[in-house]
């Protein structure tokens, strides 16, 4: 049977989040050879401040476009980590940025929470690629699409001249998620 | 023969490498299939059918050719992607090749560019739907086809994304229409551009397509959120049957458009969507270091234009269509139209080519160390040049700007327009006309507006614009506002706290229009500020306010828009209220565009919750009349500077009354700026010089005013006062004390004639009336006692030869007065007719005066256990009165200053500590009462509950570790002691001397 895997990216306007889904979407569907889906908010919310996007990966026929049974929910706001958390499906990922989302809500999902914004001022002196830190951080912790994949998806989808610092920022999320998979245990799938 | 194509002929590597990474995607899938595909076209000697080398004017015809020769899906399905990702960038390469063409002819350069976003679109719309097409008919063959449209909803030029809307019936064989859709998404997004599916998302049950009952099912009963309505009235088919597409024109898209005669009610709901969107983007603050087009113009024009579209009943697909249709038909708005069309090309040129050239995103971050050579390859492509004066991209960013002005004036009068056209023909005229009845015949009973406009406004859930009938309320007539406040007030508490909570939750998206409607309520009708119903209002609206981005972005973004609103609103909370806000507001955003915009708001919010009563009133008036000027509160240097070109720029206006209006104005913003300073912790000596410096100019120059005012009454019979009149300010101001809440004035006369001493009244009662405006309470020392303001010369001499028991407190006012009007010779005449032979010549009854005085209050205030800073034991009054001992003593005639402290270091050189000692503690006690003023009361009684407020300026002002009231308190109260004992030693000196 076919795997559909959800991930909504959610945080607020100018933090680059369709980017990333776009990404992840190439990612999947150009250089791993998977069918994908890419969404983002275009309601009034989008143009509010708030941002949304979300990528469905599957091996097989994506046949509906929303997500609603999210297995990864990266939220950058405390806004959207509220306002999103109900579609999180049992037992999936919560990933928040550690300073933004400091009040976690409860129920059956496992989270995972990073400096993300954070560690791209600090380690890269850069807020723009916080997004990019996110997206490694989601694919370490979700083995969804290769790095590779990632990394040529990433390529092609920054300005010219950015892509080195783009890449580094994605190696960054995949640190920091390896560092807290060696504090805090593998995730259970 | 077999065909080879050679792309080095038209340099396609090499051309494609100049433009964005993502076009990757294209050239690895011409280099992984273009060779398979060419062999397999020369093997069915179809070559020269195919045009591989420039952008085909017929895709479809040569992807159906495709088709036909290609059994293997698979392969027919890489192959038709290769074709497409080469035609793709053939297509690119021509829109610039063509753009510059077009640009070197001698026609306008923003006719060119409408020409050449016309062609371009045309171009990706016919590449884009062959292509769609063509995977519609593999995955979704003819003979298994249910009845569809598909319709293209977004900007026909955007390569980034491409909206569609899908609409179907419904039946039961839907899952076919969704599956075949899912994989039309799967190889857009591998091969061209990922679709987007908006209008289904939010649509219909699940899959890509909805159906016209669901639609009906879902906008039928309320006008749900405007994007969608954006989108929908945005649709052109461009696959599927056309049928199907007019029957959802007549019953969906009809209806929004306006009908004269018909009810209008989704029109006035589209309108609305329209106007909040356009009113919440002119709301925001451009961040200096992003440009954004789409943010910055394009959504306010399109909007503008649409709504005119659905007004107008223009049948046209993109903006720039709709545009040209008006542009012929509207005349009388022509010079807009065409103000909108010079932006409208502008940005949407600047967005398509940046996300050709550099990256398909929204925002140009220009502190991007790669941005000048972006933006560059940009501005050439809009055929700027390199300039002795500027390279071309700074240009492009000088028209930038200034079409964002453009863009803004040619929507303005539009809006208005669109405005007022709602104003006709809104539902809520059944309530509105109301108040224009004359009576309501008493048997009947007329509807509560205030529940009528919540039930109606149900209807237009999700939109944000309620400006028009708001203004209804703001009208001066008022009686649709006292009907809209009964109805509120009128009702059992219960019931109206229950109103106001639907009220606020009506409001949650859009806090502009309930600060709007609860400002509305209070100007009319200042006295409500404290009811409970604006109490309540205010608990209810604060309270349910959640500390989120969203909010915290809107509630900048009405500081920007209307600061005049929001310091109104602000100075009707209470400091709980500020407080809970400040919590709310005061959260990390990481947004560079509403940064400067959050931390004003709450410089503004902690300046109205940590002023006294009577510093918010200069806060709240300053603001009122100089809003924009909420956008320096950060910046005092700048504030500085507005209050210097207020005072220079008094002379500019014609009439007196103008001026000294304006030199009021001058006088709050130079108080406000120096209140701000000193509770941000400024240095109390550079605040009390700066406040003195304006003070002073404010009496000179209202007296000069009002005296040439006089003049004019007395038709110009003007008396020369020179050497005759002065003004001195006495108390406080005398020894440069700031943030007085009264101003003492001595007004002296060495003249005895009639005449003058009825001019100078004149003079003087006037400036008294122009103070009292600013709410300064003033005080004529002598006034009470010589029945006038002005006091002459021969009144003194005649007092002070028969001085009565209190005279010693006149003669310590005139010791102590400071001249700010007035000439050196008049100086010169007060010093020697009245100083030296009334105070210093016997000076001894008057040193013993002042020393009963001080030594008798001591006593009074023994058992006091409250500190009053001026009154109390080592108070300022007993330094004050300390120190005119000291100068009747040594005959100074200097004010109480810094330099007069100096001066008696020299004439008392054996007590310097002292002097030292007593001069610190002086200014630190003026120090602690004028923050004590300014923060929480002024009165001088200082209640230690409050002191904690003033610890940190004074901290942060005098490199102190204050940390709790307790122990200010602590501090006070030793220097207080301290004080006493100081005197007492001190006057042994001067007794012994």
């Amino acid at each position: 049977m076919a795997f559909r895997y959800e991930v909504r990216l959610s945080g607020s306007g100018g933090q680059g989040l369709i980017l990333v889904g776009k990404v992840l979407a190439e990612a999947a569907a150009i250089y791993d050879g998977l069918n994908a889906t890419q969404s983002q908010s275009y309601g009034p919310e989008a143009r509010g401040g708030a941002s949304r996007s979300e990528v469905i990966i599957s091996d097989g026929d994506i046949d509906y476009p929303k997500a609603e049974n999210i297995d990864i929910l990266l939220a950058l706001t405390q806004e959207a980590c509220d306002k999103y958390i109900g579609d999180l499906k049992e037992g999936g990922v919560l990933i928040v940025d550690s300073q933004m989302v400091t009040k976690i809500p409860e129920g059956n999902f496992q989270v995972v929470a990073v400096p993300i914004i954070q560690s791209a001022v600090e380690r890269l002196g850069k807020f723009l690629v916080s997004n990019i830190i996110a997206l490694g951080i989601i694919i370490k912790l979700s083995g969804i699409v290769s790095e590779d994949s990632v990394k040529h998806a990433i390529r092609s989808r920054v300005p010219k001249g950015t892509e080195e610092i783009n890449i580094k920022a994605f190696y960054t999320g995949i640190d920091l998620a390896q560092n807290w998979l060696d504090q805090h245990g593998p995730l259970k799938h | 023969m077999i065909h080879t194509v050679d792309f080095s002929t038209i340099d396609l590597f090499g051309r494609v490498s100049a433009l964005g990474n993502h076009h990757n995607k294209h050239l690895l899938n011409i280099e992984k299939n273009f060779d398979a595909l060419v062999s397999l076209i020369d093997a069915k000697h179809l070559f020269d059918q195919f045009r591989l080398l420039r952008f085909s004017s017929q895709p479809a015809r040569e992807m159906r050719l495709i088709q036909n020769f290609i059994r293997d899906r698979e392969t027919l399905l890489e192959m038709l992607g290769c074709y497409y990702s080469l035609q793709f960038l053939l297509m690119n390469i021509k829109a610039l090749d063509v753009l510059q063409m077009y640009l070197s002819t001698p026609t306008d350069r923003y006719d060119n560019f409408q020409r050449f976003l016309m062609r371009t679109g045309s171009d990706f719309r016919l590449l884009s739907g062959a292509y769609m097409a063509v995977l519609l008919d593999i995955f979704l063959p003819e003979n298994s086809r249910p009845d569809f449209v598909v319709c293209c909803v977004g900007t026909r030029v955007d390569q980034d994304d491409i909206d569609l809307g899908v609409i179907d019936r419904g039946t039961e064989d839907r899952p076919i229409i969704t599956s075949a859709f899912g994989q039309l998404n799967r190889e857009m997004l591998k091969n061209a551009s990922a679709l987007h599916f908006h209008l289904s998302e939010h649509v219909g049950r699940s899959g890509y397509s909805a159906s016209i009952a669901e639609y009906h099912e879902l906008l039928d009963a309320e006008i749900q959120d405007f994007v969608i309505l954006s989108e929908m009235l945005n649709a052109v088919p461009i696959l599927g049957q056309q049928a199907l597409f007019e029957q959802f024109r007549a019953e969906i898209l009809d209806r929004y458009y306006y009908h004269p005669a018909n009810d209008n009610k989704y029109h006035e709901g589209c309108l609305r969507g329209l106007l909040g969107e356009i009113r919440d983007l002119i709301m925001k603050e451009a961040p200096e270091n992003i440009l954004n087009p789409k943010r910055d113009a394009l959504r306010m024009l399109k909007a503008t234009l649409f709504a005119m579209k659905t007004w107008k009943g223009i049948d046209r697909n993109t903006t720039l269509e709709v545009l040209d249709v008006l542009l012929k038909t509207d005349l009388s708005n022509r010079d807009d139209y065409l103000r909108i069309h010079r932006a409208l090309t502008f940005f949407e040129t600047v967005r398509f080519l940046y996300q050709l050239i550099v990256v398909q995103e929204e925002d140009i971050y220009l502190e991007d160390k790669n941005m000048s050579d972006h933006l560059q390859k940009v501005a050439l492509a809009m055929g700027y040049e390199d300039k002795s004066y500027a390279p071309a991209y700074t240009q492009l960013l000088i028209h930038y700007q200034d079409l964002q002005e453009t863009a803004r004036r040619g929507a303005e009068r539009l809006i208005g327009q669109i405005n007022k056209h709602l104003q006709s023909i809104t539902i809520f005229n059944s309530i509105t006309n109301i108040a224009d009845k004359s009576v309501v015949p008493e048997s009947e009973e007329r509807i509560n507006i205030a529940k009528e406009f919540i039930r109606k406004s149900s209807f237009f859930r999700g939109t944000r614009f309620w400006d028009d009938v708001f203004n209804r309320l703001d009208r001066d007539n008022e009686i649709l506002l006292n009907m809209f406040i009964s109805d509120f007030t009128n009702l059992p508490k219960d019931q109206m706290i229950s109103l106001i909570k639907t009220y606020v939750r009506w409001g949650r998206l859009s806090p502009y229009s309930l600060i709007s409607l609860i400002t509305i309520i209070v100007k009319h009708r200042t006295a409500l500020a404290e009811s409970k119903f604006i109490r309540c209002f205010l608990d209810e609206f604060i309270a349910d306010l959640q500390s989120t981005h969203e909010n915290i972005s809107r509630l900048c973004h009405i500081l920007n828009f209307a600061p005049r609103m929001m310091n109104n609103f602000l100075a009707l909370l209470s400091e709980k209220h500020l407080e809970h806000l400040i919590q709310i507001v005061d959260q990390p955003l990481w947004r560079p565009d509403i940064q400067m915009l959050q931390d004003n708001l709450l410089i503004l919010c902690r300046l109205y919750k940590d002023s006294s009563y009577y510093f918010q009133r200069f806060v709240q008036r300053v603001f009122n009349s100089y809003a924009a000027y909420i956008s320096t509160l950060k910046n005092e240097p700048k504030f500085a500077q507005i209050a210097d070109g207020l005072l220079r720029n008094l002379d500019n206006f014609d009439s007196i009354a103008e001026r000294i209006e304006k030199l009021g104005d001058y006088y709050d913003f130079e108080f406000l700026r120096l209140g701000i300073k000193m509770i941000s912790g400024g240095s109390f000596e550079a605040v009390n010089q700066q406040f003195t410096i304006f003070s002073d100019n404010f009496i000179q120059i209202l007296f000069d005013l009002c005296r040439e005012e006089i003049a004019k009454e007395m038709n110009d019979a003007v008396l020369e006062t020179r050497d005759l009149l002065a003004v001195f300010a006495a108390g406080g101001h005398a020894r440069s004390q700031s943030f007085d809440d009264d101003y003492d004035l001595i007004i002296l006369l060495n003249s005895d004639e009639d005449k003058m001493l009825r001019y100078a009244n004149r003079i003087i009662l006037k400036m008294n009336k122009h103070i009292i405006r600013r709410s300064i309470m003033t005080h004529y020392r002598f006034a009470d006692r010589f029945k006038n303001y002005v006091t002459t010369f021969s009144n003194l001499k005649e007092f002070f030869s028969k001085p009565d028991e209190s005279a010693f407190i006149d003669m310590s006012q005139l010791l102590g007065a400071r001249m700010i009007v007035g000439s050196a010779h008049f100086k010169n005449a007060f010093e020697k007719e009245i100083v030296i032979p009334f105070i210093f010549n016997q000076k001894a009854d008057f040193i013993n005066s002042l020393k009963n005085e001080i030594y008798s209050r001591q006593n009074y205030h023994l058992t006091s256990t409250e500190i009053d800073i001026k009154e109390c034991p080592g108070g300022l009054r007993d330094l004050e009165n300390f120190l005119f001992i000291l100068k009747a003593h040594f005959s100074i005639v200097r004010p109480i200053s810094e330099k007069l402290f100096k001066q008696l270091l020299q004439l008392l050189p054996y007590h310097q500590a002292q002097i030292e000692t007593l001069s610190n503690n002086y200014f630190l006690l003026k120090h602690i009462r004028d923050l004590y003023h300014l923060m929480v009361s002024d009165n001088d009684e200082l209640q230690t509950d409050h002191l904690m407020v003033i610890i940190s300026p004074l901290n942060k002002s005098r490199g102190l570790n204050l940390q709790t009231a307790a122990q200010l308190r602590k501090m006070i109260e030793s220097l207080l002691r301290e004080n006493v004992a100081l005197i007492a030693q001190l006057f042994g000196a001067v007794e012994s001397d």
